[in-house]
């Protein structure tokens, strides 16, 4: 039942923040690799949140203004600098927000975390069953947006800033509302893992599964959102939580995995950021 | 369709800029609804950076500057193509892992203003004319092809004013004819074009003026 529990929480998650990368990609044509930062900075305020007595459902719109008003932030830059510069402090926003986070718990609650200290509310079966629905339902409204015309607009927008610009879209403005929706979804997977696990260290969000939501974001096909986002989480989020979990006595055969995982996202990412161009 | 009266385009010495660097010798010319003109010259010499400034692609200085009475706003295009101004740039730059459906729908979205606009029709007899589905990325699809997507969306969006670069150049016979056909009628319709081309291509066009385009020493 654990097991379950953390293989549809993990893939959740994972899911939300693919969701997140691939809606930035998609429509704003940007490597936005500060998913997982904007998960973890949401994860964060909502556990001092609730921690300071604001009610769960308070909180979480706390987290989500917090992770939205992140995103919208980076979005504005990103649309003032060119693609290479944005994926490079990207990288550099990614790993600052980590070590600001090392810090944060290091004055508040020591070098370990920050935990939960009021009991969820929800049993882990109605917190998986939660997850799965969010997931489920946000997967299908991204499909379903994408076939409506403004979707349309920002595929267009994210394939081709000039080509949308002809057309008399604004892609700066098209960036800047999807870099906004991907922030939601990104703080959302933030909460999550924040009332699935009721603890969040700067490891478990951030930089890495940033990059690996990147990669998942980038490989799932636009016109099947859903089967592609769902399968290619299990590849780079559940599989490696069951590993994590079958494998605690070997913590270097896992970095291997996750070394390898990583290249072959990174390496289907850009053999689908080729066909974008062709 | 009827479009405006008021002219389309009014120049006087208009020279582009690459940074500091001046492409062309000042160029002047004014185009009115139902009118077409031809930029000519040689390679180089400006033809396509001239109607690149006219949306604001490329940095221009001129005494006067009016695309459809406005000026255009530098790195900012849609102020002018969301509704009054296509421009088809000399190469496609159709978004090759988009859909034919999906551009449509997005082409669509942007000129909500055109009365009675059937997309699906459109669609399908696009589909019809380039052998493919809607479902086929752009990117499968040949370079005539996507030139003439361009080139009939263009006209289909109405605008006071199309800019077409180089518009013929590589396009089969059939295309070329259907082509002539839809811009004929823009035209009586009180639309206005504003072409760039060498010299050879000048065969395909009976147009109202020449402007002979020559670069800056």
């Amino acid at each position: 039942m654990a097991f379950a529990f953390l293989l549809v929480v993990s893939v959740s998650i994972g899911a939300l923040l693919s969701i997140a990368a691939h809606c930035s990609f998609r429509a704003a044509g940007r490597l936005f690799i500060v998913t997982g930062s904007i998960a973890a900075v949401a994860a964060y305020t909502f556990i001092g949140a609730v921690n300071q007595g604001i009610p769960w459902f308070v909180a979480e719109a706390v987290a989500l203004l917090c992770g939205w008003l992140l995103g919208m932030l980076l979005g504005w830059l990103a649309g003032r600098m060119s693609g290479e510069a944005f994926l490079l402090i990207g990288l550099a926003l990614a790993e600052v927000t980590r070590r600001l986070l090392y810090h944060f718990d290091a004055v508040t609650s020591g070098a370990y975390g920050l935990r939960l200290l009021t009991p969820a509310p929800l049993g882990t079966g109605a917190v998986a069953s939660l997850a799965a629905t969010i997931v489920l339902f946000l997967a299908s409204g991204l499909a379903w947006f994408f076939r409506t015309p403004l979707g349309c607009e920002w595929l267009v927008s994210g394939a081709s800033s000039r080509a949308a610009s002809l057309l008399g879209s604004n892609p700066q403005r098209v960036a800047l509302w999807a870099v906004g929706l991907s922030a939601l979804a990104a703080a959302q997977a933030g909460i999550l893992h924040a009332v699935a696990f009721q603890y969040v260290h700067p490891d478990d969000l951030a930089l890495g599964l940033g990059v690996a939501a990147l990669a998942v974001g980038v490989a799932a096909p636009p016109r099947h959102v859903v089967a592609g986002v769902a399968i290619l989480s299990f590849a780079a989020f559940g599989l490696r939580e069951v590993l994590r979990l079958v494998d605690t006595a070997g913590p270097a055969r896992f970095a291997v995995y996750q070394i390898v995982a990583g290249i072959v996202l990174i390496g289907m990412a850009l053999r689908t950021a080729a066909n974008e161009v062709g | 369709m009827k479009l405006g009266n008021d002219d389309a385009l009014n120049v006087e010495q208009l020279v582009a800029f690459y940074g500091t660097r001046p492409v062309n010798r000042g160029a002047s010319f004014s185009l009115r609804s139902g009118e077409s003109g031809l930029v000519v010259g040689a390679n180089g010499c400006g033809k396509t950076s001239i109607l690149r400034t006219l949306i604001g692609e490329v940095v221009a200085q001129a005494n006067v500057l009016e695309v459809t009475g406005q000026a255009p706003i530098f790195r900012e295009p849609w102020h002018l193509t969301r509704r009054l101004v296509r421009y088809v740039p000399q190469t496609s730059i159709l978004p090759g892992a988009i859909t034919v459906t999906t551009y449509l729908r997005a082409w669509a979205r942007q000129i909500r203003h055109v009365e009675a606009l059937d997309l699906t029709s459109i669609t399908d007899h696009l589909c019809h004319v380039l052998g493919c589905t809607g479902e086929r990325p752009l990117g499968h699809l040949s370079f005539g092809q996507r030139r003439f997507i361009d080139l009939w969306l263009a006209v289909e969006a109405a605008p006071m004013v199309i800019l077409a670069d180089e518009a013929f150049a590589g396009l089969s016979a059939a295309y070329i004819t259907a082509l002539q056909r839809r811009f004929d009628s823009y035209l009586r319709h009180g639309g206005a074009i504003l072409a760039a081309a060498h010299e050879a291509e000048q065969r395909y066009w009976a147009p109202n003026w020449v402007c002979r385009v020559e670069a800056e020493a």
